[in-house]
């Protein structure tokens, strides 16, 4: 137990230190996912005459601010350097280290999270500043929130780092990648909260991972959900948590057999 | 001029085969692009299902803006992103030197070395709905698509030259490899009408990251609604931008020192 604490210590030290260098990009990958700011604009002009789908204009700000946030606070991009690490052999010496290279990743991830929160209260502030709000949140809907966006970050940094794997076995996951990004986009709540889709495309992609990245957070900090609903998001977006560390674990497995150790 | 068309012949061939080797990829990238239009038209329907117009434009009209949106997005797959995001790599690796060595326009060369074909089907798609907006609003008429044609140039070139400047840059800022990523974030508000955005957005839209001008006004032109200022300024802001870029590749690289010598 005092060991795994030292090597969880010494681990987000590492990565903490090495992402404070990095603000510079810290910032630039935040204006390159400004997209939900961008569907905010739109989506309250079109209410500016009157509640669009139930949404008035404010309820589009307050949506979209908050999407932008839990976007910003589940940023993965392991994919790319597990690819790189596998491809060119450097996974090797990170497997002579006492614990499986995952929690590394995992742990740079959460250091950038540190350093990336407070750059990304900017905006979020400056948002509601510009648009006039102060928004009251129940407690019970912060508690729950909080849950989801962490639930939200375990099920995208698992499913990314399963996909990433995955480059055990081809070189072209960065093309399957991008693919699941489209659906991502398009099915998330990154660009228009989902009730507003035709009904028979929600019944759909309510059993897909995708609204529980983003628009299940979302609506259950604006509180917007009854009882039942909330229940079946937790179970559906608990369960794709399940399923992708299972098959991440799994990839691990059979993927470390093949493993070639290109340049060693 | 016959040299540089061999030569482009030889560098489009030349990447045909680099993607053929990747069969997968071209399969995802694909599937990628499909995706990705089908979400413009689902956005569109379900906005034109809660609201008649968005910033005063008709459905059919934002069809012909979103065909021109999907002209420049193939583009820059096509031509600009391969080419252009390589910049920076040259310039850490001090590949660089090896373009400049070349007896032929060094910009030429960093701006053609690599085409992704993949995207092309897009264009042809973009094409035909700019001319069923066009019919549906009953605008297909010879000045427009004269007008359209010219205005649709100016933009063109006025993507070429932001890639441009934004990727020089790279001389300097030799880490910020995410660059092109600002592109992609932002171009993505010209796929609808400026008149959508709040006023001071479009003014941001307009006069500092100028993307009003390379859809929102030829798309009005090819629908009836463009004016005659918004015409001339963007005549006059695309050779701007092109004489910018210029000046400022010329400047980086006569202060280019090399990465590697």
């Amino acid at each position: 137990m005092y060991w795994t604490f030292r090597k969880t210590k010494a681990l987000f030290i590492r990565a903490f230190s090495l992402m404070t260098e990095y603000r510079a990009e810290v910032i630039i990958w935040m204006l390159a996912s400004s997209l939900p700011l961008i569907m905010m604009m739109i989506w309250m002009g079109l209410a500016e005459s009157g509640p669009v789908g139930g949404y008035s204009a404010s309820d589009f700000a307050l949506y979209f601010l908050s999407v932008f946030f839990v976007r910003q606070m589940t940023t993965v991009w392991v994919l790319w350097e597990l690819e790189r690490e596998i491809r060119l052999g450097e996974m090797s010496p990170k497997l002579l280290r006492p614990f499986n290279p995952f929690w590394q990743h995992a742990l740079d991830n959460l250091a950038e999270k540190t350093v990336r929160f407070p750059i990304v209260l900017i905006p979020v502030a400056l948002g509601l500043w510009f648009t006039g709000m102060r928004p009251q949140f129940a407690l019970l809907g912060l508690v729950l929130f909080a849950i989801a966006l962490i639930l939200a970050w375990l099920l995208r940094f698992n499913r990314q780092y399963g996909f990433g794997l995955l480059a055990f076995w081809t070189d072209q996951v960065t093309g399957l990648e991008q693919v699941w990004f489209a659906l991502y986009i398009a099915f998330s709540g990154a660009i228009l909260p989902l009730d507003l889709l035709p009904e028979g495309l929600q019944r759909i992609i309510m059993f897909t991972p995708f609204p529980y990245k983003v628009d299940f957070p979302v609506q259950l900090l604006l509180g917007n959900l009854t009882g039942t609903e909330i229940l079946r998001g937790f179970a559906i977006q608990g369960f794709w948590v399940i399923a992708f560390i299972l098959l991440r674990m799994l990839l691990w497995k059979r993927g470390l057999k093949r493993y070639g150790a290109t340049g060693a | 001029m016959k040299r540089y068309l061999r030569l482009l012949q030889i560098f489009v061939t030349n990447s045909v085969q680099l993607e053929l080797e990747y069969r997968a990829n071209f399969f995802f990238n694909t599937c990628n692009s499909l995706i990705t239009t089908a979400t413009g038209f689902l956005i569109l329907y379900v906005m034109f299902s809660k609201a008649e117009s968005l910033g005063g434009w008709s459905f059919d009209e934002v069809l012909v803006l979103y065909g021109v949106y999907m002209i420049f997005e193939a583009l820059v797959d096509i031509f600009l992103y391969p080419n252009l995001s390589r910049m920076t790599e040259y310039i850490r690796k001090g590949d660089m030197d090896f373009f400049l060595l070349k007896p032929i326009s060094s910009q030429f060369m960093v701006s053609v070395r690599y085409t992704r074909v993949w995207m092309f089907p897009q264009l042809l798609i973009a094409f035909a709905l700019i001319a069923y907006g066009m019919n549906q609003t009953g605008q297909l008429y010879l000045t427009n698509i004269i007008l359209l044609t010219l205005l649709l140039a100016c933009a063109l070139v006025m993507v070429y030259a932001l890639w441009f400047i934004m990727n020089t840059t790279a001389f300097w800022l030799v880490k910020v490899e995410n660059i092109s990523e600002l592109w992609f974030a932002f171009f993505q508000a010209a796929s609808f009408p400026v008149s959508a955005f709040p006023s001071w957005a479009r003014f941001l839209l307009t006069f500092i990251v100028p993307i009003a001008f390379i859809t929102t006004v030829p798309a009005s032109a090819a629908v009836g609604r463009l004016t005659w200022e918004f015409g001339v300024s963007s005549l006059f802001v695309a050779a701007l931008l092109f004489v910018v870029s210029q000046v400022f590749w010329r400047y980086a690289v006569a202060n280019y020192t090399s990465a590697s010598s």
